[in-house]
């Protein structure tokens, strides 16, 4: 409990740093975000609505820093995180919500398959080692993780779908509206199982050398050796004894890698034109947005802390030894 | 000793696959009967573990038994096929192995781990049962049954210590093999827990062979001993005969070297260090370090000499035939 009480106490400092981060960053920056926004607007719109927006989102070139910071944290308490200019006037907090499920669902899919098979096969490809599959599946995954991710994906858009047919060229869905009902999931999934493959395709690789090095250092282990003597069945040792200590120091990477789900991987939403958050920022960089800029990149800090936390928690049932810290 | 014999090992050898090769264990012969202490003393990197790993069948993939054969409970134990070792093993020998601290699994608590060895062999034994039997072997073991629901980081050396032990003993076998069971310990806990080991086999009657590098720690629990040097073993006896008619020099030397559990004696230490395993010295491989040492042992491998009818033996030239005839060693 103690340690459920620090780590809580830990990511919420951790959290209150990175929203005052992303009040502070953009001040920092040369040049008023006020300025450029006004300067974008400048004519379009009338300027009763650019002081509004002003306002709204806590740019009031009037207030000291410690009010606009005071009436930020205001805004964001209620949601309210200012209005994109990318999608004007669509309010910057409606703009995430729409691309955070189609990240959670392709990249989020994607590294935890890779995850599982990685870390699957990091488990056999040690407990057989030197094994037919050990002599391949390393070599095999390790080549194709090295394989720059762009490239590859072009590749492989171009194959399999411009050239053979069996996926689409790109979006998250058919048509124009976006539905997660049941019915409409082999769609989906039509349109997110090749963006989805070349992601695990170069990122299993990494699970399962680390996966494979661990088990190999924990095969070595005394308490391997005691269990092998007491005749248990080997699925026992290589899960229960093996495996179960060798995932712990992939825990963290794990972790890492959740959080940076929201991020999107940016590349392959970028191929595919897979309208989730890494794609979204792309659009707020390139149009200067610094509202959904800010958004976005809030929203992805809040993201690792959060997947952090949940390993963190995840942590706690996978190894005793945290528990009496 | 009339008693029963439980295991016969003879002409043992063991060789690790390098390069370099080591042959660790070199024409190891001696016999266990029911219900004994045999302790099995020598310096470390002498083939102790790797003796017991043979033993065990537990020698790791690079090592191998080149030569000799092992009888346990009347079988031919290094002909068995590998599922029939794991249904003995545990059973009838069981191991608490050199690095107990180490042999726990730390996710998973102590009580799993021993119900997992009972219900490996006893698939049949409820949950429950299988629970209170932990429970109780704690107890046998003077551990609190409370921490069948611990983990290894949860307890001190000395309880881990004694939950290997109990583990060891969780299907009474009728040999429980101890690497080295004590050297990890501080001196208090070590006599502690020696003089459990000694009251459960006197209770529950079963065998024990006792690793150790510590002479007189063996002198006091042993009921008979062997004394390896550099793979080979160089002198059997029981506890009585050693104590007093230790007859190689190199027994010699490590009982006067160690000093004890139960009495301080000053470290007079046997000089130099153990030969190299990969290219043993010819002759006598203690001929270097020998305080007695004589011409021929520089050039000839001693024969076993047995000295007496209760089966100490001594493999030394100062008690072979032509030794003794020329008395050179006085
Ligand atoms: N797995 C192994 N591979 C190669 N050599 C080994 C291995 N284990 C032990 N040895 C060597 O065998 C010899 C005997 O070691 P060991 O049986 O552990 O001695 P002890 O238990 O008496 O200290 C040593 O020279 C050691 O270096
Ligand atoms: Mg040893």
């Amino acid at each position: 409990m103690r340690y459920i009480l620090r780590k809580v106490l830990f990511y919420g400092v951790a959290l209150w740093a990175a929203v005052t981060l992303n009040f502070v960053l953009p001040r920092m920056m040369p040049g008023n975000p006020a300025e450029i926004l006004l300067a974008r607007f400048k004519g379009r719109v009338n300027p009763a609505a650019i002081h509004a927006f002003l306002i709204a989102f806590g740019l009031n070139v009037h207030q000291t820093l410690f009010q606009q910071y005071l009436s930020y944290l205001g805004q964001l308490v209620r949601g309210n995180m200012g209005i994109s200019i990318t999608y004007y006037p669509e309010p910057v907090s409606q703009v995430l919500a729409q691309a955070l499920p189609w990240t959670l669902l392709l990249i989020g899919a994607a590294t935890i398959i890779s995850f599982f098979l990685g870390t699957l096969a990091g488990i056999v490809s040690a407990w057989h080692r030197g094994g037919w599959f050990d002599s391949f599946a390393p070599g095999v995954f390790t080549l194709t993780s090295s394989f720059p991710y762009f490239w590859f994906a072009l590749l492989a858009l171009y194959f399999f779908a411009y050239r053979a047919g069996w996926f689409p060229l790109g979006e998250a869905y058919s048509g124009t509206r976006a539905s997660f009902a049941i019915s409409n999931w082999p769609d989906l999934m039509y349109h997110t199982a090749l963006p989805a493959f070349t992601i695990v395709f170069t990122s299993i690789g990494g699970w399962l050398l680390s996966m494979r090095n661990n088990m190999i250092t924990t095969m070595g282990q005394d308490y391997i050796l005691m269990a092998r003597a007491k005749g248990l069945p080997r699925r026992r040792v290589m899960y229960q004894y093996a495996a179960r200590n060798a995932i712990l120091p992939n825990m963290t990477g794990f972790a890492l890698s959740l959080g940076f789900i929201v991020s999107g991987a940016l590349l392959t939403e970028i191929v595919f034109s897979y309208p989730g958050l890494g794609y979204t920022l792309l659009q707020a960089v390139q149009n200067e947005d610094y509202p959904l800029m800010q958004g976005t990149l809030l929203l992805i800090a809040v993201a690792v802390l959060f997947a952090n936390f949940v390993v963190d928690l995840l942590y706690v049932r996978l190894d005793p030894r945290v528990r009496n810290e | 000793m009339s008693q029963e014999e439980l295991l016969k090992v003879e002409g043992l050898s063991v060789t690790y696959y390098g390069p370099p090769d080591v042959e660790a264990v070199h024409h190891a012969s001696f016999d266990i009967k029911r219900g004994e202490i045999f302790g099995l003393a020598g310096e470390s990197g002498c083939g102790k573990t790797t003796l017991i790993a043979a033993l065990t069948r537990l020698l790791p993939d690079n090592g191998a038994v080149t030569a000799g054969s092992i009888a346990f409970a009347g079988a031919d134990w290094l002909h068995m096929t590998p599922p029939e070792v794991d249904a003995w093993r545990w059973q009838k020998i069981s191991l608490v192995s050199q690095s107990a601290m180490n042999s726990l699994n730390p996710v998973i608590s102590v009580g799993d781990q021993i119900v997992d060895a009972i219900l490996a062999h006893r698939p049949n034994t409820p949950k429950r049962e299988a629970w209170e039997r932990a429970e109780a072997l704690l107890r046998m073991v003077e551990v609190d049954p409370k921490h069948v629901h611990s983990f290894a980081h949860e307890l001190s050396g000395g309880m881990r210590q004694r939950v290997m032990i109990a583990m060891a003993l969780a299907l009474e076998p009728d040999l429980v093999v101890m690497d080295e069971p004590t050297t990890a310990l501080d001196v208090v806990v070590q006599a502690q827990i020696i003089h459990q080991v000694r009251s459960l086999q006197e209770r529950l009657g079963f065998s024990v062979i006792f690793v150790t590098h510590d002479m007189s720690l063996l002198l006091s629990i042993a009921d008979r001993m062997a004394i390896m040097y550099a793979g080979e073993i160089v002198e059997l006896g029981s506890r009585e005969r050693l104590n007093r008619h230790a007859a190689h020099p190199y027994t010699r030397g490590l009982i006067d070297s160690f000093p004890s559990v139960f009495e301080k004696k000053s470290r007079v230490g046997i000089p130099g260090a153990p030969p190299s395993m990969v290219t043993p010295p010819p002759g006598c491989r203690f001929h270097l370090r020998c305080p007695e040492r004589l011409s021929v042992c520089d050039v000839a491998v001693p024969e076993e000499r047995v000295l007496d009818s209760g089966g100490h033996r001594v493999r030394c030239h100062l008690y072979s035939v032509d030794a003794l005839r020329q008395g050179s060693h006085d």
